[in-house]
């Protein structure tokens, strides 16, 4: 089985590294430092097993996961005990709080490797992750031309439906996300963002008009002049959030 | 207690006018001085027990609208109850007939001088126990407000990151299989700083050196963690050295720094602290690289300074001895410590 460890600290690694030296048909192929060395890592070798730190330079490990179409299996090894929920909701096999003991580290290696017919699926468990995970999102972080690039929620124009993908427009550039409207309706703050349309959701502060397109429908005007069709929910929606 | 010695002068000497008082205007209505003074006595030691009866009543009282008449009903039995224990003790102290009859003919006048001095005494008791149950009250809250601020300073005085200590935890942890004596070294530089940040006295002051050894624990700690990434860069002014800081001041904007400089790049990073003297305070500076993606200049709150801006204001009394700016990307932390002499 081939094996990425991914980890801020190299002492954390080196731990990983001992326990997992009793298992012969391991192999490490990778250490990585941080999210960008790890995203690079599981594409060039496809790793079956990886170790993965959450809180890490520049992105997080489960940002970093999410950019990964194929997903590998992921021990999450961290010291925050907070993140459990959301990483077995990412299908993690398991969640390792450091420091760790070998016993412990080998009851996860027995997860792993009893789930040999593991098939990792890439939608995960919206309705499990927005009832747990209460803490609004203030980036996102796409894959763009082969590069990762994090933005800021703040830096959202707008977001559109596009079959399994959301498109997010800022002043720059239009990135795809493999993600659902719904987890974006629900991951960022309803006071910023708002589902106007089934299709739509926009930042509330780049609307600099609404007005009346024809007789059905209204649209909204954003500062860099795109027109936004409201929809007869969202309209409302949007009035109540602008307090009008 | 002073209070009480108080109101037994104060009482006393009220009597004491009032006995004179009285006998000098029986014995201007022609009365003979001896029983003149015999009733003055009588008359005002009565009055002075049913006002101090009514001081006592008065002084765990707590008007209610409901019980209006209650205390003027007191007050009216007060009143004509100590005229019948004067007229009957003048009776039996005095067996001159005459006077009796004297003493009967100046009913009305006795009556209304009782009324006038035990509402007057009673005024005074209730205006007495409401100013010393105020005095209790500010005292309280002084109290309180002195408690309060205690506790905000002792919750503002960062307790220690737990994820500092459990990362910590798992690097000697790893020590101990690759390098056992620097595991060793480790937990005695854990040891010693956990001990430094557990002291209980709160709001000390420390020289700047004495603050730099246990920063020093710290770093000592964060470089073992992240040796290959930090690089930490003291210059600081040798006249600065005994001057004084808040305890534990320092570590949480070095934590902070090391936080947001580690976290925000993956390149190598470089925290500097300095210090000197500036105006006759200490200043002190602590500067680390930043992500300027993710954070927008002049934003403080999101590097967790509002705590040591709040600490500075609650120990000094002033706003203006944090400040923050970003240079390109270098995030720039300035802190002035008055020196002042207690």
């Amino acid at each position: 089985m081939k094996t990425i460890i991914i980890d801020d600290e190299p002492l954390a690694r080196s731990m990983v590294k001992h326990y997992l030296s009793t298992y012969q048909n391991m192999e490490i192929v990778a250490e990585c430092n941080d999210g960008f060395e790890g995203f690079k890592a599981i594409k060039e070798h496809q790793p079956d097993l990886v170790f993965l730190d959450i809180q890490m330079p520049k992105i997080t490990g489960f940002e970093m996961l999410e950019l990964i179409e194929n997903k590998p299996k992921v021990i999450f090894t961290t010291a925050f005990d907070e993140f459990a929920i959301k990483a077995f909701d990412q299908n993690a096999i398991d969640y390792l709080l450091k420091p760790f003991s070998q016993e412990r580290f080998d009851k996860a290696m027995q997860k792993c490797l009893a789930q040999t017919d593991f098939s990792p699926t890439n939608t995960s468990n919206e309705a499990v992750l927005n009832t747990n995970n209460n803490e609004l999102e203030t980036r996102v972080v796409v894959k763009h031309l082969g590069n990762i690039k994090i933005i800021q929620t703040n830096d959202i124009l707008y977001l559109e439906a596009y079959d399994d993908y959301v498109k997010i427009y800022t002043q720059e550039n239009v990135f795809v996300k493999k993600k659902t409207m719904n987890y974006f309706e629900n991951a960022f703050s309803s006071k910023q963002f708002v589902r106007v349309h089934r299709s739509y959701i926009i930042q509330v502060n780049q609307i600099t008009k609404m007005e009346q397109s024809d007789k059905e429908t209204m649209i909204a005007i954003l500062k860099n002049g795109t027109k936004i069709p409201l929809s007869k929910t969202g309209y409302p929606k949007l009035k109540t959030v602008l307090g009008i | 207690m002073n209070n009480k010695l108080r109101i037994i002068l104060v009482f006393s000497i009220w009597t004491l006018l009032f006995i004179f008082i009285q006998y000098w205007i029986l014995v201007d209505l022609n009365q003979i001085p001896f029983l003149a003074f015999i009733d003055a006595l009588i008359s005002n030691l009565i009055i002075v027990f049913f006002s101090a009866s009514l001081f006592f009543i008065s002084k765990n009282y707590q008007p209610n609208s409901y019980q209006i008449f209650h205390p003027i009903a007191i007050l009216l039995a007060g009143v004509y109850g100590s005229f019948l224990l004067q007229k009957h003790a003048i009776s039996f102290m005095v067996n001159d007939l005459s006077y009796h009859q004297f003493v009967n003919d100046t009913s009305k006048i006795r009556l209304v001088y009782n009324f006038l001095m035990i509402i007057s005494a009673t005024m005074i008791s209730f205006i007495w126990n409401y100013k010393t149950n105020k005095q209790a009250e500010i005292q309280r809250n002084t109290d309180n407000e002195q408690l309060l601020r205690e506790a905000e300073l002792l919750d503002l005085r960062q307790q220690i990151q737990p994820h500092f200590l459990f990362n910590s935890l798992n690097s000697i942890s790893a020590l101990l299989v690759i390098k056992p004596n620097l595991a060793q070294k480790m937990i005695q530089e854990l040891a010693e700083f956990l001990r430094g940040t557990l002291k209980k006295e709160n709001n000390g002051l420390v020289t700047l050196t004495a603050e730099m050894n246990h920063l020093q624990l710290y770093l000592n700690i964060e470089m073992v963690r992240f040796e290959h990434r930090l690089k930490v860069e003291n210059s600081l002014n040798s006249n600065t050295e005994n001057m004084l800081l808040p305890t534990l001041l320092l570590q949480p904007i070095v934590e902070n720094a090391i936080k947001f400089g580690l976290y925000g790049t993956t390149e190598q990073i470089t925290i500097q602290i300095s210090s000197k003297i500036q105006n006759e305070m200490l200043f002190i500076e602590i500067t680390n690289p930043y992500d300027t993606e993710a954070h927008h200049a002049n934003k403080g709150a999101g590097f967790g300074l509002n705590s040591i801006a709040r600490r500075l204001y609650l120990l000094f009394g002033r706003n203006d001895l944090l400040k923050i700016h970003t240079e390109e990307n270098i995030f720039i932390t300035q802190i002035l410590i008055p020196q002042k002499t207690v």
